[in-house]
């Protein structure tokens, strides 16, 4: 009996007292906080053990007995129920009618619309203006409009390919001047930036769920959960042969969302 | 008098009124799971008072500036910035962080477990349901708040978990765009975004969470604590140790513990370095993303649920509603309901306060273990790419493995679950 005493309770206390000790003196002495850490932490578990212990070696041999009304609590429980139901009501209306409040056509539109526009001139991730004659075939490019570089929703990619690679809908007949193609950099699934360039079939991979879209033919999806074509910016080339944006995008970029047309 | 009674007399206790003392909680390892998580939450409130201390919601970008060499001179935004700041350049700030991670973790499974517990033995029942729906509640506002605390610090998995969050948002029928306005603060990534989710996840959400668990306890308290049948148990009684001076130092001695173990883990096993994940870049996206294991099986339902775009009454539902958004609204549902729908089939509307035996309830327990095996599955479907690269296969057929595994595995683990329940009794019955 005297063994088990020292041996569950006595060791853990003298190990707790060590251990605080040495969180102590290590902080005092301005030791490392992982050090101080571990021994406070020790400490804390050793005290635990210890006081655990002891309530266990001094706790009555007959455990305690509360008698439980049988009624149940004094709670009137339909009432509660019913009030937390109406707070659960009144709390859902509000949320409901707050966001619906704030013109949810206002967030719409901003979600529809980017920054690009008519007369938009193309830059590089740096801000530096992007001449047709400087993009070399196969690469893709990561391109914003001038005056909001790093905006997330107008980021686009420029791809360029031999021009008699494209096949795109009639209506984008002159979307691709001198090969030169930009889409929504934006996966259609769930706005995931693309990256992935597959130059021999000219597809764009999504890392995110594997969605694949042709670069080549009006960014088509085509494989994967992705179901809208990448929205394909409409661009000219500048008499100085830069290049410059015709509008925004085909469609409202990124992810899927309710209102869109 | 007992020894442990003779101890607690030295102490001032009979100021105190006698039946708070006398309250007697029953022993059971079994109840120590909602005990941790309440223990967690204590942490992880301390540990977030440090963090808030010198956190900076801002979404400015500056040049980091700090003693993390590889990312000197590198474009961050504040946010990011005060994090990596907590972690260098604080007083044990990384051990904190580390911990208030750590505890995280502990704090959602603890949860989880606690409420498969009172499932599993029926505890949920008359007249606890309404302590059920405030326990379902605790474990949604925790998911919502790991949701934003994983945000937090604006790095490229943080961010990349927020966009997702986004396109969940958006997605839902009439008030998406204005929901996801008003919890976003605008755009995706707009400046006001990193406000929003300081608001909710260090304000907000802590005091839903505190008061909610206040009101919880309190139930506890009132209703009397469930016991298993057995030895002097019975519905009229309640068996165990005294609040004073038993439960209180075991429960004392367990927070002790707990806040150990947290602190252990926070200075030595290193989580969420997002310095090596890099500061978000709306333009990158990181491959491969995972979130923390309490969200994971969102991600495994997306990764492995085909695409289906809806359209209703003319307007276009996305695909990622169905699974982001109506699926775990349908998990929630179910567990919402769950006492009231089996009081109906069962027709069983009496007040109990002995728990029931799992074996006893074969159906009960059957479709608990069907439904935890369902999520758990989904819960490493969420990693399948990890696992692709592991194994040398292609992600696709991962892909389709996981769609057959999470629809004949839940069936198969109920049936299972069900005869092993019938066998068990049927074997006490036989050794009386
Ligand atoms: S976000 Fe691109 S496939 Fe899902």
């Amino acid at each position: 009996m005297k063994a088990l005493l020292v041996a569950r309770v006595v060791v853990p206390a003298v190990l707790t007292a060590v251990a605080g000790a040495v969180a102590v003196g290590s902080l005092v002495l301005g030791a490392e906080a992982p050090v101080v850490g571990l021994a406070a932490a020790f400490a804390l578990v050793a005290g635990g053990v210890t006081v655990a212990a002891g309530v266990h070696r001094l706790a009555p041999a007959e455990p305690d007995v509360e008698t439980r009304e049988q009624k149940g609590p004094r709670l009137r429980r339909r009432q509660l129920l019913l009030g937390a139901g109406a707070g659960t009501a009144a709390a859902v209306a509000v949320a409901v009618a707050f966001p619906a409040s704030r013109r949810v056509s206002d967030a719409t539109d901003r979600l529809r619309t980017t920054h690009w526009f008519d007369g938009a001139r193309v830059v590089d991730a740096d801000g530096e203006l992007v001449r047709a004659d400087e993009v070399a075939d196969g690469e893709l490019l990561t391109v914003y409009p001038e005056h909001a570089v790093g905006s997330v929703d107008s980021q686009a990619v420029l791809v360029r390919e031999g021009e008699d690679r494209f096949s795109p809908d009639a209506e984008r007949m002159d979307w691709t001047p001198a090969g030169i193609a930009v889409y929504s950099k934006l996966c259609t699934h769930m706005a995931c930036p693309l990256g992935l360039y597959q130059q021999q079939s000219g597809t764009l991979l999504c890392p995110c769920h594997q969605a694949v879209f042709d670069l080549l033919d009006s960014g088509r999806a085509l494989q994967g959960p992705a179901r809208r074509a990448l929205p394909q910016l409409p661009i000219r080339i500048d008499d100085d042969g830069y290049l410059i944006a015709r509008g925004d995008f085909s469609d409202a970029v990124g992810t899927g969302f309710w209102g869109r047309p | 008098m007992s020894r442990l009674a003779a101890v607690a007399d030295t102490l001032p206790t009979d100021r105190l009124p006698t039946h708070l003392l006398k309250k007697v909680f029953p022993g059971h390892w079994s109840f120590l799971l909602g005990e941790l998580a309440m223990f967690s939450f204590l942490v992880l409130v301390a540990t977030g008072v440090y963090l808030a201390w010198f956190y900076d919601a801002s979404m400015e970008v500056v040049p980091y500036e700090g003693s993390y060499e590889p990312l000197v001179g590198v474009e961050v935004t504040r946010a990011y910035h005060s994090v990596l700041d907590i972690t260098f350049d604080r007083p044990a700030g990384a051990m904190i962080r580390q911990t208030h991670h750590w505890a995280a973790l502990v704090f959602v499974a603890s949860i989880v477990l606690h409420a498969a517990r009172v499932f599993f033995t029926g505890a949920f029942r008359r007249p606890r349901r309404l302590n059920w729906t405030i326990g379902m509640t605790l474990l949604g506002l925790a998911l919502a708040a790991g949701f934003f605390g994983l945000a937090l610090p604006h790095d490229l998995l943080g961010g990349t978990g927020a966009r997702i969050g986004h396109a969940f948002a958006v997605s839902i029928p009439v008030i998406g765009p204005g929901a996801a306005d008003v919890v976003f603060g605008g755009e995706f990534a707009g400046d006001g975004m990193m406000h929003r989710f300081w608001l909710f996840h260090v304000i907000l959400l802590p005091l839903a969470i505190g008061l909610l668990l206040a009101a919880h306890l309190s139930l506890v308290f009132l209703q009397t604590h469930t016991q298993y049948p057995g030895g002097n148990r019975r519905e009229d009684n309640v068996v165990g140790a005294a609040a004073w001076p038993g439960y209180a130092l075991k429960a004392g001695a367990a927070f002790s513990l707990v806040v150990g173990v947290l602190l252990a883990l926070g200075a030595v096993v290193e989580i969420g370095p997002i310095w090596l994940y890099g500061p978000f870049d709306a333009a990158a996206a990181t491959v491969p993303a995972q979130p923390d294991w309490y969200l994971g099986w969102v991600e495994g339902a997306l990764r492995i649920v085909p695409a289906i775009d809806v359209v209703v009454f003319g307007r276009e539902v996305p695909s990622p509603f169905f699974v982001g958004v109506a699926f775990p609204a349908l998990v929630f549902a179910v567990l919402y309901a769950w006492p009231f729908a089996e009081a109906r089939v069962t027709g069983d509307h009496d007040p109990h306060h002995l728990l029931d035996r799992p074996r006893e309830h074969p159906v009960r327990t059957a479709l608990g273990v069907a439904g935890l095996a369902a999520l758990t599955v989904l819960l490493l479907a969420g990693s399948h790419d990890l696992q692709a690269l592991l194994l040398r296969v292609p992600v696709d057929s991962l892909t389709w493995f996981y769609r057959w595994v999470v629809l004949l595995v839940p069936p198969i683990a109920g049936v299972v679950t069900w005869s092993i329940c019938r066998s068990l009794v049927r074997a006490e019955e036989l050794t009386p």
